[in-house]
């Protein structure tokens, strides 16, 4: 085995004398500063707190503190801060089961980019105040994600749509209800944006719309494009089926780009477990699994990569197709610029042996970022190592051929603009946030008779709509989803909507279709009778009751899904539903019945793939078919730098930007709070003459200039410097630089003025999101690309920019940052991480836990 | 309504009640004896274990408007808690007003402690959690 850096030393800037040595003869660090020995690490290093934070606030300061914290005291009220006269309104007539200030707690699902994650979230006194994974969950057993936490404060988000709005004014929900009784009508060509989803009720709702439309056009929307995963996987495999991946079962895992421990990943929580599970060590003779990292940027993955490699985007591609030709799987070309270097083809080869080595024990992932190509080779080589149906499941999700999603727009817009369509319903779909203005969605808007827009805000695209409906919060609404696994999950609401206009996907659909009001909670009772209406022994009420009290149906997973260990299925046991079946998804035109019993449910991919492999001349042939179109890495210029584009690890794809707990959590890698940046490596900044410094507790960055290849898009962002990014590229993060309308939400509340004196309207500025951070879609053309190449860079002269950054708070008081050994040294000593710190000797004085109850107390030597 | 659906059912003091019962629309009580939210206070194991309702609320029964008589402060609980023996009653007591404790209280009441075990706790978190 080769040594292989984490961090390559050539990227450090500094020159570092005498680097202190850190037992082995590396030095670990923590930041520029550090590393430099910068003054200003060892000042914060004497302080307690970080400068400016033991201050107190100042008047402005103060005030938006309280902006920032408005949605999160409207949740909590605001008790216990002086004595007012206080009044208690106890019920006059007690609901069923509820105690004031016991908690309860109700099973439901989050729709998460199309996905359902199983939730179980607590309502104190019929309020949800805290979201938990549900522990039954087949898929995610408990866990959950820092989105689904901070979901709960995008409810009570004070700038929150709140009004039906015909052409900017509000109007009566009766009044959108007349309109939509008008224009139904079999030649009425209605377009819908719908926000992708995989629930079963949106599907039917779906058909009953057809039936009122018959020229109905339905484009499920995904904020960040295309799909590169499915499309590259159905090149392989030639059927639509959605990996899942088993890191557990892993020994060797390589990640071409691919970021699989990100929040934003459909399948985070499961990928996240698993992969833990891969790396814990029950006893010193426990195996690890050893992760191979080939990376565009520097992600979480990368950071828990044993052997890392950062590249320029295009050239991953590259790195891919030599991996495939070293393990001799072809050597078909996906075009990416440049060779590899020989330390790059060294990590190659030994890539390569390692994986083939572990065989069916290997996994290769692709990463979002890379063309549908490198997932079709990633695919073609799991199934040569036999990992699939070990590492890597395939599931039939039985959704048709998939369209690239700027295919299909680019359609649209055209019809749009040639007047082909007449309305435009978009639920939860903001293009003129997410697109590119070259596309031209404003200008085809204005050529659609009638447009409608339904959201949680009063966005970008609901401003220049005709028409804007409130959009029912998940907590607030009725629905179902599927979750990544196939897994049906319901959504149950927690609590009414808060504002009486808002509608439910499914009651807008609905309104859509019939041009009636009509309660979401009927529209999927109905729905739901109808499936179990005939399966059974039992009466539907107890069935149904039982699918609420769990939050999914048991047995519904995709076919392929891996097998459910006996634990699991014996909690199971009696809990499925006979005859139960699901349209296969909301794009599917065709439904494959899932059975919900065993028998029904042969994994038929996963057979077909493991018998397929390794001789494979049926996916060879695949291969080298789609190896004939043109990469979308094609002709990527070699002259300026490589752009990447990923969704926010905090605010995704915008929708968590008004929420301030996301806004406040550091990102993963950069420590940056409040901001998006360009990052990019130390050599990179210094061939543009870009720097960061360090400022009393902040950072003034230099500002950059990215044009876009073709020249039309132009933006203007700070930098940000990040150690171990590769040379030559630009990473982006999308989500920020928003325009929400917050004009209604001058409300004052009693209880601000009763705080302070000095009380001023906090709501009487824009919404906590406008003007935070860049958008950075301008530099994107009509193909949607994530990945950018010849992208233009110069530094904007005279530009800085404050930014604040974690990076370096919390000083560990020369403790060492991190304790770590090989797995020899470890096995050596497991007790290694307790030695490297000293402990006081004789244990810790509070280790006999002394009774506070006095010893001589009376009531003892009372006779 | 509960008992006085039975028990008083005309008295003009539980019009209120009744009007409350009537339209639903909640009876506005103004809360006297205020406790922080970031203390943990349950009645039930201190009725349980002997401690009168006077001696926390004082002679609510010569009350004209009800008031807070004690501080409820940390210090005022750490002194039955520290000393409960100095404190409880008998439990057919616990409702009594005006209730005068016998000369033999003091043992009385620590024979009570060490037959039931009562250890009243004065660690933070056994009312700060």
């Amino acid at each position: 085995m080769i040594e292989l850096d984490v961090i390559d030393e050539g990227d450090a800037q500094a020159d570092v004398d005498s680097p202190s040595d850190d037992g082995d003869g590396s030095r670990l660090w923590r930041s520029w500063g550090d590393l430099r020995g910068d003054e200003h690490v060892e000042e914060l290093r004497q302080q307690e707190f970080m400068p400016g934070a033991s201050e107190p606030p100042t008047k402005s300061s103060r005030r938006t503190f309280m902006k920032i914290m408005g949605a999160s005291m409207a949740m909590a009220g605001l008790a216990a801060c002086r004595r007012p006269e206080e009044k208690i309104l106890p019920y006059a007539r007690k609901p069923e089961e509820q105690i004031p200030g016991v908690s309860r707690y109700y099973a439901t699902a989050m729709p998460f980019r199309g996905v359902a994650r199983g939730l179980l979230v607590e309502a104190s006194d019929g309020r949800p105040t805290k979201v938990e994974g549900n522990p039954e969950h087949p898929l995610t057993r408990g866990a959950t994600s820092g989105f689904a936490q901070a979901s709960v404060l995008n409810l009570y988000d004070p700038w929150r749509s709140k009004t039906v709005r015909h052409n900017g004014s509000d109007v009566e929900r009766g009044e959108l209800m007349r309109r939509l009784g008008q224009f139904a009508g079999d030649d009425t060509r209605l377009a819908v944006l719908m926000e992708e989803t995989s629930s079963p009720a949106v599907a039917r709702m779906r058909e009953r719309l057809r039936e009122t439309y018959p020229q109905l056009r339905w484009v499920e929307y995904a904020p960040d494009g295309d799909d590169p995963s499915r499309q590259g996987i159905e090149q392989a495999t030639d059927s639509a089926a959605r990996p899942l991946y088993r890191f557990d079962r892993a020994e060797v895992i390589a990640s071409l780009d691919a970021d699989f421990l990100a929040p934003t990943r459909r399948n985070y929580v499961s990928n996240t477990r698993t992969f833990a599970e891969s790396r814990r060590l029950a006893d010193p003779s426990d195996e690890m699994s050893r992760l191979y990292c080939a990376e565009s940027g520097f992600s979480l993955t990368g950071g828990q990569a044993d052997h890392r490699l950062a590249l320029s985007p295009t050239k991953v591609a590259a790195f891919a197709q030599a991996l495939a030709r070293q393990m001799g799987a072809g050597g078909s070309s996906v075009s990416g610029s440049g060779a590899l270097t020989e330390r790059e083809r060294a990590f190659v080869e030994e890539l390569a042996a390692d994986l083939q080595s572990a065989g069916e024990r290997g996994v290769v992932v692709a990463g979002e970022t890379q063309p549908p190509a490198v997932h079709a080779l990633a695919m073609r080589l799991n199934r040569q190592l036999g990992a699939v149906g070990t590492t890597v499941h395939l599931m039939d999700t039985g959704e048709p051929s998939y369209t690239p999603l700027s295919q299909e727009l680019r359609a649209l817009i055209d019809d749009m603009k040639g007047g082909r369509v007449d309305a435009l319903a978009m639920i939860g779909a903001n293009p003129l946030y997410d697109l590119p203005a070259s596309m031209d969605f404003r200008e085809a808007m204005s050529s659609v008779g009638t447009t409608l827009h339904a959201g949680l805000h009063r966005n970008e695209t609901a401003q220049a709509a005709n028409w804007h409906v409130p959009r029912a919060h998940y907590l607030e609404r009725w629905g179902d989803a599927r979750a990544y696994d196939g897994t049906v999950s319901v959504t149950q609401p927690l609590i009414q909507p808060l504002y009486e206009d808002a509608f439910s996907d499914l009651e807008l659909l609905n309104a859509l279709a019939t041009g009636r009001s009509q309660n979401g909670y009927d529209l999927l009772l109905a729905q739901y009778q109808e499936r179990l209406g005939t399966g059974g022994g039992e009466n539907f009420d107890e069935q149904w009751r039982r699918i609420l009290h769990r939050g999914y149906i048991p047995g519904t997973q995709y076919p392929g899904a891996p097998e459910r260990d006996e634990e699991a299925r014996a909690d199971d046991e009696g809990a499925s539903i006979a005859g139960l079946s699901f349209d296969a998804s909301v794009g599917g035109d065709t439904a494959p019945a899932t059975g919900g019993d065993g028998a029904a449910q042969q994994p038929q991919l996963a057979v077909a793939d493991t018998s397929a492999a390794p001789a494979q001349p049926d996916t060879s042939a695949a291969f080298s078919a789609q190896s004939q179109q043109p990469s979308p890495f094609a002709g990527a210029s070699d002259e300026g730098y490589e752009v990447v584009i990923q969704s926010d690890p905090m605010l995704l794809d915008g929708r968590f930007s008004n929420n301030a707990w996301m806004q406040e959590t550091p990102d993963p890698i950069t420590k940056l709070v409040w901001d998006n940046v360009a990052v990019m490596s130390s050599r990179t900044a210094a061939e543009l003459g870009l720097g960061v410094d360090y400022d009393a507790g902040a950072y003034a960055a230099d500002v950059v200039r990215l044009t876009a290849p073709d020249g039309n898009g132009r933006i203007e962002l700070p930098v940000w410097i990040q150690p171990g990014f590769p040379d030559g590229a630009i990473g982006l993060q999308g989500g920020y630089g928003r325009d929400l309308d917050a004009a209604d939400v001058g409300e004052e509340k009693g209880w601000f003025r009763n705080l302070t004196d000095a009380y001023e309207s906090i709501y009487n500025g824009a919404a906590l999101a406008n003007g935070v951070g860049t958008r950075v879609t301008p530099l994107q053309d009509s193909r949607l690309r994530r990945v950018l190449t010849g992208v233009q860079a110069e530094k904007v002269e005279g530009a800085r920019y404050t930014l604040a950054s974690t990076q370096e708070h919390g000083s560990m008081e020369g403790r060492p940052i991190v304790r770590r050994a090989s797995m020899e040294d470890y096995r050596a000593n497991p007790d290694f991480a307790e030695d490297a710190v000293h402990t006081l000797p004789g244990g810790e004085p509070w280790d006999e836990d002394p009774t506070l109850w006095e010893e001589d107390h009376p009531a003892d030597t009372l006779a | 309504m509960n008992c006085h659906s039975q028990v008083k059912e005309q008295s003009l003091k539980l019009l209120k009640v009744r009007q409350s019962w009537a339209t639903g629309e909640p009876i506005e009580w103004v809360k006297v004896h205020h406790l922080p939210d970031y203390a943990n206070f349950s009645h039930s194991v201190h009725v349980n274990s002997g401690v009168g309702c006077e001696t926390c609320h004082g002679r609510i029964d010569q009350m004209e408007v009800v008031a807070q008589q004690e501080p409820l402060s940390m210090g005022w609980c750490l002194e039955c808690h520290r000393a409960p023996e100095l404190y409880l009653r008998p439990e057919d007591e616990i409702t009594t007003m005006g209730y005068v404790q016998p000369a033999d209280f003091v043992e009385r009441n620590l024979a009570t402690i060490r037959r039931e075990g009562i250890q009243p706790p004065t660690n933070c978190s056994a009312c700060h959690y």
